[in-house]
C-alpha cells in the first residue's frame, strides 16, 4: 500500500483545512477512505455514536497537485484507515502560509499518515514541520461496514434556514431541553420545538423552499399529500447542535430530509465537497 | 514598601504572570519588564532591598485572579499598587480603575528563601541567538499541552521533537518534528552536536515576555543547563537590563560523561548592571523517583526597587499556599552521539544545585512516594 499526495495552492490548503476542521468537530475518530479519485471521511452508525453517521466526500483533483495511490490490491485499489480527525486538524492548523503540503502513508513506529509542511523561512532553506499521525489500517473484510448510506425514503425534503441562525436558536433551546422536535412540510415551512413540563418553545421558519428530486420515487408518494402536513422527528439536541456548530464550510444550501419519526438527513454541498449527516430519532 | 505599576504595564505584568509555574515568588516584583522608569515607582527607604531581600511566595491562582481578563485590565485599570499591609501578613494588590472603582485583593503569602542555581554561565560550547519570533513560530506547531521537547543541535540545524515518556505509547500519539536551519539564527555557534530535552512550557512562558519586551533569545547549551540570558538592547534605559532575568532551564543528565560544572557559590549578590540569573525549575509529577535538583526562585533585583521590608512573621501563616510542590523540569537529554535517542532514567547527575539545598522538601517528596 502506498499513498503520496502534494498540495501547493494556498486556497486549497485553507479549503481542505476547513473541511477537516468540520469533520473534527463532528466526530473524534473517523474512517478515511482513499481511492484514486476521491477522499472520504466516514463515520458509520454505531451505537457508540448514538446512531449518528456521517459521509463526507471530496474529489482529490480539486485539492492535490499530485496524488498517487496503490491500494490493498489491484482490484481493490483503495485504502481504509481509522484516524483521529483532530490530529489532522492540528497538523493543518499552521499550514495556512505553507509553501507546500505533502501527505503520505508511512510506517514509522506504526502506520502513520505523515503530514509534511514546508514553510517559508528566513533563510534559503525552508522550514519543514512533520507530523506523524498514527492510523489504524482497516482490513478488506471490514470494508462493508463503511458503505455509502443511501438517501432515505424521505417524507419531506426542505432547505434549512441559514445555519448560523438555526444554530443560535438551537443553542438557546439546549438550555431548556435535551430533545428537540424538527418538523417541516412541503410548503417551505419548518418548526423547531422543545417542550418541558414548564415551558414549550417553538421557532418558526417560512419560505425556505423545497428541493425537487426529479424522478425520485419518494417524490411521487408525496404528491398526494397535503403540502401543509408537517413531518417531524425528535432528536437529541446536542447531536443537532454539534452538526450546526461545527460547520466551517459555508454551504450555499443545506438540504434536510425527514423520514417521519425515524431519521433526519442533512446534505451540505459546497463547491466540490459533499457532507451528509444522519441523526436518528430518539426513541 | 509599595510598588506602583502604571496602566500600560499592568497588562504586561498580567501577561507575564499567567503562564508561570505553580508558585510565583515575588522577589521584589517578580517579572517586571518593559517598564520605563517612570511607570514603576517604589517608595520606602532606599537601601532596604539589598539588606532585607524580602521575598515571598504566593499561589499562582490567587495572583491570576487579580490579573484575570487581560483585555479588560488594559481598558479599565489606571494604576496597580502592590503593598504590604500594616499587619505584614497580606500582600495587597490594589487596582485603581476608571470611574473611581478600586479593587483590592488581599493575598496571603509565604516568605521564602531565595534559591540560586549554582552553575557556570560561561563556557558553553553551543550558543544560539535568535529573535523571539523564531521560537514562537516553532512552538506553535506543537500541541499546547505538550510539556517537554527534545532539541537536537547540529552544525547545520536545530531540530525540535516532542518528547515521549517511556511509558507513553507512541502508536497513539501524534509526533511532531520541526527543523530550523542554522541560517535562521542571528548567531549559531555549535561546537558539539548535542541533544537535550527540556520543558517546553518554560520557553512558552519566556517567549511572550521576550516578545513584548523585544528581547532576543539566546540559548546556550552543552547538555547541561540550558541558559537563556536576555540580550537586551543596551541603548535602552539601564533599568531594563537590570530587570530582565535571565532564564535558566536546568537539566539532569543521565549520561555520566557530562563535565562537572564548576560551582560558583550561590549568593544573593546582584551587581546592578548584570541581569540576575534565576532559574525556574519545575518537575513533572511522574518523575518523582528522581532526585530533585532543587529549584530556585525566579527573582529579580533592581536598583530602583527599594523599600521592601522583611515581614515580622517567619512562621508559616495560616491559609498560605502549601509548601513548595516542586515540579522539576529536569529531563533526560539524549546522548549527543545518537541524537534523538531517549536515554533511560537511571543515573541522574544534578548539574545545578541550589545554593540552599532544601532537605525538608526532598524528605516530603520521599514520604509521598
Amino acid at each position: 500500500m502506498r499513498f503520496r499526495a502534494k498540495m501547493i495552492d494556498i486556497g486549497c490548503f485553507n479549503h481542505f483545512t476547513r473541511v477537516v476542521n468540520t469533520i473534527s468537530k463532528l466526530t473524534k475518530t473517523c474512517t478515511l477512505r482513499l481511492t484514486t479519485d476521491k477522499l472520504y471521511f466516514i463515520l458509520s452508525d454505531k451505537v457508540a455514536n448514538g446512531g449518528v453517521s456521517m459521509w463526507c466526500e471530496l474529489s482529490q483533483g480539486n485539492f492535490f497537485d499530485e496524488f498517487q495511490l496503490e491500494g490493498v490490491s489491484t482490484e481493490h485499489n483503495e485504502i481504509y484507515m481509522d484516524l483521529a480527525a483532530e490530529n489532522l486538524s492540528r497538523a493543518l492548523k499552521t499550514a495556512h502560509n505553507a509553501k507546500s503540503l505533502k501527505i503520505k502513508l508511512t510506517n514509522k513506529h506504526c502506520p502513520c499518515i505523515t503530514v509534511a509542511v514546508e514553510l517559508p523561512s528566513l533563510s534559503r532553506v525552508s522550514r519543514v514541520v512533520t507530523h506523524d499521525i498514527p492510523v489504524g489500517v482497516i482490513p478488506r473484510k471490514l470494508w462493508n461496514d463503511f458503505k455509502e448510506p443511501s438517501v432515505p425514503d424521505f417524507d419531506v425534503s426542505i432547505y434549512l434556514p441559514p445555519l448560523k441562525t438555526m444554530k443560535n436558536v438551537v443553542e438557546r433551546m439546549k438550555n431548556l431541553s435535551n430533545f428537540l422536535v424538527l418538523e417541516a412540510n412541503l410548503n417551505g415551512e419548518m418548526n423547531l420545538k422543545i417542550e418541558t413540563d414548564l415551558v414549550s418553545v417553538t421557532t418558526h421558519f417560512k419560505d425556505l423552499g423545497n428541493p425537487s428530486w426529479g424522478d425520485n420515487g419518494s417524490q411521487d408518494s408525496t404528491q398526494d399529500r397535503d403540502p401543509e402536513t408537517m413531518m417531524d422527528v425528535k432528536v437529541d439536541i446536542r447531536k443537532l447542535l454539534q452538526f450546526l456548530a461545527g460547520q466551517q464550510v459555508n454551504p450555499s444550501k443545506v438540504i434536510c430530509n425527514i423520514v417521519n419519526k425515524r431519521i433526519v438527513h442533512f446534505i451540505l454541498l459546497h463547491e466540490d465537497v459533499s457532507l451528509q449527516y444522519f441523526i436518528p430519532a430518539h426513541e | 514598601m509599595r510598588c506602583v505599576v502604571a496602566t500600560s504595564n499592568v497588562k504586561v505584568l498580567g501577561k507575564a504572570l499567567s503562564p508561570l509555574c505553580e508558585f510565583l515568588t515575588l522577589g521584589l516584583g517578580c517579572f517586571l519588564f518593559t517598564p520605563s522608569s517612570s511607570s514603576i515607582m517604589t517608595r520606602g527607604s532606599p537601601g532596604d532591598l539589598e539588606d532585607s531581600g524580602f521575598r515571598c511566595k504566593m499561589g499562582m491562582k490567587s495572583v491570576q485572579t487579580v490579573f484575570k481578563s487581560l483585555s479588560s485590565l488594559d481598558k479599565t485599570v489606571e494604576k496597580c499598587e502592590i503593598d504590604l499591609n500594616p499587619g505584614g501578613n497580606r500582600l495587597v494588590f490594589q487596582l485603581h480603575c476608571k470611574y473611581g472603582i478600586t479593587k483590592t485583593h488581599n493575598l496571603s503569602f509565604q516568605e521564602s528563601e531565595s534559591l540560586q542555581p549554582v552553575f557556570q554561565k560561561d563556557g558553553y560550547g553551543n550558543v544560539l541567538r535568535a529573535q523571539p519570533r523564531l521560537l514562537a513560530d516553532t512552538v506553535v506547531h506543537f500541541p499546547p499541552s505538550l510539556e517537554e521537547v527534545n532539541v537536537t543541535v547540529s552544525r547545520e540545524r536545530v531540530q525540535f521533537r516532542n518528547h515521549l515518556e517511556d511509558e507513553q505509547d507512541a502508536s497513539r500519539m501524534m509526533l511532531t518534528e520541526m527543523s530550523l536551519d542554522a541560517d535562521e539564527f542571528e548567531s549559531f555557534r555549535v561546537r558539539e552536536e548535542t541533544g537535550i530535552t527540556f520543558c517546553l512550557k518554560e520557553l512558552r512562558v519566556r517567549d511572550p515576555a521576550a516578545q513584548s519586551s523585544d528581547i532576543k533569545l539566546q540559548l546556550q547549551c552543552n547538555s547541561s543547563p540550558v541558559y537563556c540570558p536576555p540580550q537586551a538592547d543596551t541603548s535602552h534605559d539601564d533599568f531594563l537590563s537590570d530587570d530582565m532575568d535571565s532564564y535558566m532551564i536546568a537539566m539532569e543528565t543521565s549520561c555520566g560523561r557530562a563535565e562537572a560544572q564548576p560551582c560558583s557559590t550561590g549568593s544573593d549578590q546582584r551587581r546592578e548592571r548584570e541581569p540576575v540569573t534565576a532559574a525556574c525549575s519545575t518537575r513533572s509529577d511522574h518523575r518523582r523517583e528522581r532526585e530533585p535538583p532543587v529549584s530556585a526562585a525566579c527573582s529579580t533585583g533592581s536598583r530602583q526597587q527599594r523599600g521592601w521590608r522583611r515581614g515580622e512573621e517567619e512562621e508559616e501563616l495560616p491559609g498560605t499556599p502549601p509548601q513548595k510542590r516542586f515540579r522539576s523540569l529536569f529531563l533526560v537529554p539524549s546522548s549527543p552521539l545518537l541524537p534523538g535517542s531517549q536515554s533511560g532514567a537511571s543515573n541522574q547527575e544534578v548539574l545545578a544545585e541550589a545554593s540552599d539545598s532544601d532537605r525538608r522538601n526532598r524528605k516530603r517528596k520521599q514520604q509521598r512516594n
